[in-house]
């Protein structure tokens, strides 16, 4: 016989009354602790996915596009750029790092994208298995692409036209796979990546019958982005005018674009957590109605108590110690439950974005554990103070 | 034992009982008789520091009850006072033999099952231990209510109104018991009641 036994038994013989305080604080807990994870998540995310891109250049058009497109890989682009107009970019003294983004293929679904050396570099890229290969039409796969479609060093993969069309393949032009990425958690696990050349191979329908001068030939290719990265603090003055000053070039801040996306998602964020406040308000009063509507009939088992030697603060004790065991399992089936709708999440995103968050038990859920039982002491402070002023005599007289 | 000086008890401030003198000797039994609504409930309460006196000195053992602070009187009272009320109060969330080990918790001692299955035993109701208190009769929950009320072996049994519910063959059956049961300990009993029938079992007795 102990305090916390003698809680158990209290809270199971008022059964009703502890499962509901129990569900209403548990679905905030849930909510609060969902909100967070994701919210932190894609802060995460988007950070790995930048990796201290200062620019990017595109076609003209909308510059969250660009940055969502040639960056995060989640929506088409808005067109190609010459590759003349970018290599006067890349020579600028302004600019440490210019990598080439070609795009225009997937294959099921994840993105076929074409570049140099430095994007896999860039992105910390690690060979799992085969090497890096510059021939043209080898590609190398990042870990989500080879394990969501089983593939392996050696296999040969069919791009199909555009970013998610299955239909339209390039069936004659197969890529063959010269080696696999670990897992980097960053964009290129779920890309295939490849020399632009061997996209605008797939793409030159023409070439075999093709027999005009190289110089003409290199006039004409196109590229789709290019990514910067700054040698100087004073190119993010010039450098974006400076781009958006030519005719076919739209300049694109990955930084300024973030802000505006985290802006454009916060309202729903802060909406969900207007409404976490609410549901911790009604768990407080819930804790307190219940409590203070058991206190008549319980008041009874507080005098016999008391006659039986207990002391005030041995009430107190005890019916606080009720609380936090209910705050307790509110946190626990909260956090599980929150678990179980990121599981749920990260499986859509997974499944129809290709989006992979990594969420695991972070230890700032322990804060939200004791978030959980402040919510349920403060919901039954008041009854407690009540269960302290029992007169003993009075409630023990009644008859009852 | 007990030794009850100018006790003068009442509500608001208004006196309803006085008792000059009351002298009690270790294992004595009293029965403390009169009607309804006359106080014997007050004076039990009194005696047992759950209520304060308007005036007056009660000692037990010694011990000036009036002067303890509440929270000495609780502890005071769970370790040497066992009280039987009229309602019969148990826990209702917690089992028999549950509603017996709390008296120890409460007085912060040692829980032993074995002298509440003892007790429980030598009442004949060893095997309500695991039943919840709406699972027994009343006759039953007198008996649970007597085996925690000696529990702890208390210096003094305070009673009442034990049998004003009971039919004539379990009131004799429970004042046949509780006399027992008092002796056994070496406890000084006190019995409050308007019941006529316990007037055969007790030669010591006061009206109020």
């Amino acid at each position: 016989m102990n305090i916390i036994k003698i809680s158990f038994s209290n809270l199971r013989f008022r059964k009703l009354n502890s499962i509901f305080n129990i569900i209403v604080l548990s679905l905030a807990i849930a909510l609060i602790t969902t909100i967070f994870h994701i919210s932190s998540q894609i802060e995460k995310k988007l950070n790995n996915d930048l990796q201290g891109i200062d620019l990017v250049v595109g076609a003209k058009g909308s510059p969250m596009q660009i940055i969502l497109s040639a960056i995060f890989h989640l929506d088409v682009p808005t067109g190609n750029i010459s590759l003349d107009e970018a290599n006067k970019i890349s020579q600028s003294s302004l600019v440490k790092l210019s990598i080439p983004i070609a795009l225009g293929d997937n294959y099921k679904g994840f993105r076929i994208v074409g570049t140099n050396e430095n994007y896999i570099k860039h992105y910390q890229g690690e060979l799992e298995t085969g090497n890096f290969s510059s021939e043209e039409m080898n590609v190398v796969i990042g870990n989500e692409v080879a394990k969501t479609n089983k593939l392996k060093v050696g296999d040969e993969i069919i791009g199909s036209h555009g970013i998610q069309d299955y239909d339209d393949l390039h069936s004659n032009k197969p890529y063959k796979i010269s080696g696999i990425l670990r897992k980097s958690n960053n964009v290129i696990d779920k890309l295939i990546i490849t020399t632009v050349e061997s996209v605008w191979h797939v793409h030159n329908h023409d070439e075999d019958h093709e027999e005009d001068s190289e110089k003409h030939h290199d006039e004409s290719k196109e590229i789709t982005n290019l990514l910067i990265i700054y040698k100087t603090p004073l190119a993010a003055i010039y450098l974006p005018r400076e781009v958006n000053k030519l005719n076919n070039l739209q300049s694109a801040i990955p930084s300024f674009e973030m802000a505006r996306l985290v802006n454009i998602f916060g309202i729903g964020i802060e909406s969900a957590k207007a409404f976490a406040i609410i549901l911790i308000v009604i768990a407080i009063m819930s804790f307190f109605v219940t409590l203070f509507n058991s206190l008549n009939e319980r008041s009874y088992d507080i005098a016999l108590m008391r006659s039986l030697g207990a002391k005030k603060i041995t009430i107190v004790k005890l019916l606080l110690t009720e609380s936090l065991i209910l705050g307790f399992l509110s946190a626990i089936f909260g956090i599980i439950l929150s678990h179980l709708s990121i599981l749920t999440i990260q499986s859509y995103l997974y499944q129809n974005k290709h989006i992979s968050l990594n969420f695991s038990l972070e230890f700032w859920e322990l804060y939200i554990v004791l978030v959980s039982l402040i919510v349920s002491l403060l919901g039954s402070i008041i009854p407690a103070i009540m269960a302290y002023k029992v007169n003993v005599s009075n409630t023990l007289s009644k008859n009852k | 034992m007990l030794k009850i000086s100018n006790l003068s008890l009442g509500y608001d401030g208004k006196e309803i009982i006085k008792i000059d003198n009351l002298n009690l000797k270790k294992s004595d039994q009293i029965l403390i008789k009169g009607n309804s609504g006359c106080g014997k409930t007050t004076l039990i309460h009194t005696i047992a520091g759950l209520k304060k006196a308007l005036g007056g000195t009660i000692f037990i053992d010694d011990i000036n009850i009036s002067n303890l602070s509440e929270s000495k009187m609780d502890k005071f009272r769970g370790q040497n006072i066992g009280i039987i009320f009229q309602n019969l109060h148990l826990v209702k969330s917690l089992n028999i033999s549950e509603n017996l080990l709390l008296s120890f918790y409460l007085n912060d001692l040692e829980p032993d099952k074995k002298r509440v299955e003892e007790i429980l035993d030598a009442l004949g109701i060893l095997d309500l231990q695991k039943k919840l208190p709406y699972q027994i009769s009343q006759g039953q929950a007198q008996r649970v209510a007597i085996a925690r009320s000696i529990l702890l072996k208390p210096k003094l049994i305070l009673a009442d109104e034990l049998t004003s519910s009971l039919d004539d063959e379990n009131c004799f059956a429970v004042a046949n018991l509780l006399k027992k049961i008092a002796t056994q300990n070496s406890a000084t009993l006190i019995i409050s009641t308007h019941d006529q029938r316990l007037n055969q079992f007790f030669s010591n007795q006061i009206n109020l």
